[in-house]
């Protein structure tokens, strides 16, 4: 309403908001960090989490608990919350919130049906699956037999909750094979289709369609949620893609000419104009530096195609690029004990850091939707950190390895910046 | 001072003047009691919306944090303060509406025109019943906005002292400020009607 959201947002999502904005008190402390990491074994691990929000989830698992299921509890007691949101909010906020979790559905979807492909158990399958993204109508996926994905399409895809991305998708798929412009949907057609694909495959196409969708329909929000959501949604896509090409420069099949321009942009989020009609494309790098981004093949170019972005910023942080780690591995640079212990940034971690910077930030405004998305990833974040912390715990590694100290304790760095002014 | 209407009548000119006829043509009285009107009706508006900003958030907050309920009825009490305000306003308002004449008969009879003879009260009965009207404009604005303002200052209070119990004296002195806007708006509007 005229940007008067300070006004007109409590009519419908103050009391949603203030639930997540209490719920933020929850997040676990630099000290239970700590405690967590003093422990010896995983029954004095469970001890200090049942002090913490987790406590009612996990209190009642047999000792030791195994990571697998701290995680899916850890997982489960989030899921809870969001549902619980999901009911306390009204439209647009629910859509908002549903289409949060799509992202996790999809990858549960894709999951399941690979297993049922390799004929694995269906009970076995819920059981392992992310609770995030689960939803009751993956029962339905039983129903499929054999090879007949056509059916499977046609019968239990379309009516999911993430049954447009599907559509989109073989959209997408069909449109790009199709070279003489006729677009082909019969059902023998997406049989061959769904055969020829890889389930990786097809989640990352399933989930660069998710984004898209997402963004978009962050754009009709009000100007604060417009603005927060695009930042963060740009960010994470365009990290999403500096991370798939710094990944992708040691592998031969993906950074020599033909799969830069072919294969490599297939998952990227923010270049590709292959599909450029139907997925929307988002991220600050495009469209300026999509041709370098195209081009780069070792990390320097990769550092220029970021230049003037604080990716360039974050790049510098990285200490273990690709072409040097050949060097080490054929000899060229023998470091020895000595820096063995020395605390290296990969790609994953300064990348992790910076999101978790960015989530915190997003709870700086007030009156907007970002705060639901912030949340669900910053706890996805500390529920990454348990786990981690729980492996090291469980085996022991000693105290003065590096890994001990990769978790990122989210609110934090705005207070030290703070400080610091 | 004489008024356009008064004028008028002396050059004999009897006829329609122009379309700000119209607002001498409305009864003082009607003035009167729309600046009632507004002083309280505008302050309500401010205040209720300023509750239901700090209360969702406020409630919202309580779930994880019950112990902020009571402190933050501050808030709540804040936006009330707007609404009796306005009361007060209300009331002064209405005494002076007391004191503008019952009785507004024409002084000449011998106009055609009955809508020209009205203007034709007494300029002092005017005067009083437009300073009514504005100083409850003035009241009910100002408190509208106040109210609004000490919501949303409201919510944040809430939110922060969910989080961190040592803001919350901090934000109640912003809130302070917030809430001394609807003052100056009674006390101009005091000052308005004054002479009325």
């Amino acid at each position: 309403m005229l940007g008067l959201e300070m006004v007109s947002f409590n009519a419908d999502d103050g009391y949603p908001e203030a639930i997540i904005r209490s719920l933020r008190k929850g997040f676990l402390k630099e000290e239970t960090y700590n405690q967590l990491k003093a422990c010896s074994n995983l029954n004095e691990f469970k001890l200090v989490l049942e002090d913490t929000d987790y406590g009612s989830y996990i209190v009642n698992e047999a000792n030791p608990i195994e990571i697998v299921v701290l995680k899916k509890k850890c997982k489960e007691k989030l899921m809870s919350e969001i549902t619980h949101l999901i009911g306390q909010s009204t439209q647009p906020l629910t859509g908002f919130l549903q289409m949060m979790l799509h992202g996790y559905q999809i990858e549960n979807v894709v999951g399941v049906i690979e297993g049922v492909k390799n004929d694995q158990p269906l009970e076995l399958l819920l059981k392992g699956l992310d609770p995030l993204g689960y939803f009751p109508e993956l029962k339905n996926i039983r129903t499929v037999e054999g090879d007949d994905y056509a059916t499977l399409y046609q019968q239990v895809l379309v009516d999911l909750p993430i049954g447009n991305y599907f559509r989109k998708f073989l959209e997408v798929c069909i449109g790009s094979i199709g070279n003489d412009g006729a677009i082909k949907k019969d059902a023998r057609f997406i049989s061959d289709l769904m055969k020829d694909y890889k389930a990786e495959k097809i989640k990352n196409m399933l989930k660069k369609i998710w984004i898209g969708e997402f963004h978009r329909y962050c754009m009709q929000l009000p100007d604060v949620s417009r603005q927060v959501m695009d930042d963060l949604l740009k960010f994470e896509s365009d990290c999403m893609t500096i991370q798939i090409i710094f990944n992708s420069i040691d592998i031969k099949g993906l950074s020599d000419a033909r799969g830069r321009e072919g294969e490599r942009r297939k998952y990227i989020n923010n270049l590709g104009k292959l599909f450029i009609n139907l997925i929307s494309i988002i991220g600050y790098l495009y469209p300026d530096r999509d041709r370098e981004l195209t081009e780069a093949d070792n990390f320097d170019k990769l550092k220029d195609a970021c230049k003037g972005f604080e990716y360039e910023r974050m790049l510098q942080q990285v200490s273990d690029i690709p072409s040097s780690k050949q060097g080490g591995d054929f000899g060229g640079k023998n470091d020895g004990g000595a820096n063995q212990y020395a605390s290296t940034m990969s790609i994953d971690d300064v990348m992790f850091t910076e999101k978790s910077k960015r989530y915190s930030m997003a709870f700086e405004n007030q009156f907007h939707y970002g705060v639901f998305y912030a949340y669900l990833k910053l706890r996805e974040m500390e529920i990454k950190n348990i786990v981690w912390l729980a492996e090291l715990v469980s085996i022991g590694v000693p105290r003065q390895m590096p890994g001990w100290s990769k978790f990122v304790v989210p609110f934090k760095y705005h207070k030290e910046e703070v400080q610091q002014n | 001072m004489a008024s356009l209407a008064t004028q008028c009548y002396a050059a004999g000119q009897y006829n329609y003047q122009g379309w700000k006829d119209m607002f001498y043509c409305i009864s003082p009285h009607s003035w009167a009691y729309m600046g009632v009107a507004l002083s309280i009706g505008l302050s309500i508006i401010g205040a209720a919306w300023g509750i239901f900003i700090t209360g969702s958030s406020l409630l919202g907050s309580s779930i994880k944090m019950p112990r902020i309920k009571s402190k933050n009825l501050i808030s709540v009490i804040f936006c009330e303060a707007v609404a009796i305000y306005g009361v007060i306003i209300a009331i002064i308002l209405l005494t002076k509406c007391e004191n503008l004449p019952k009785d507004l008969t024409p002084l000449n009879h011998d106009t055609v025109n009955t809508f020209i003879i009205k203007l034709i009260i007494d300029d002092q009965a005017l005067w009083s019943a437009f300073a009514i009207f504005g100083a409850g404009i003035s009241v009910g604005l100002s408190n509208l906005f106040c109210g609004v303002c000490v919501g949303v200052t409201g919510a944040g209070c809430a939110l922060s002292d969910a989080q961190t119990p040592s803001t919350f004296v901090k934000i109640l002195i912003i809130e302070i400020f917030g809430s001394a806007l609807g003052l100056f708006g009674v006390i101009i509007g005091i000052i308005q009607a004054g002479k009325a």
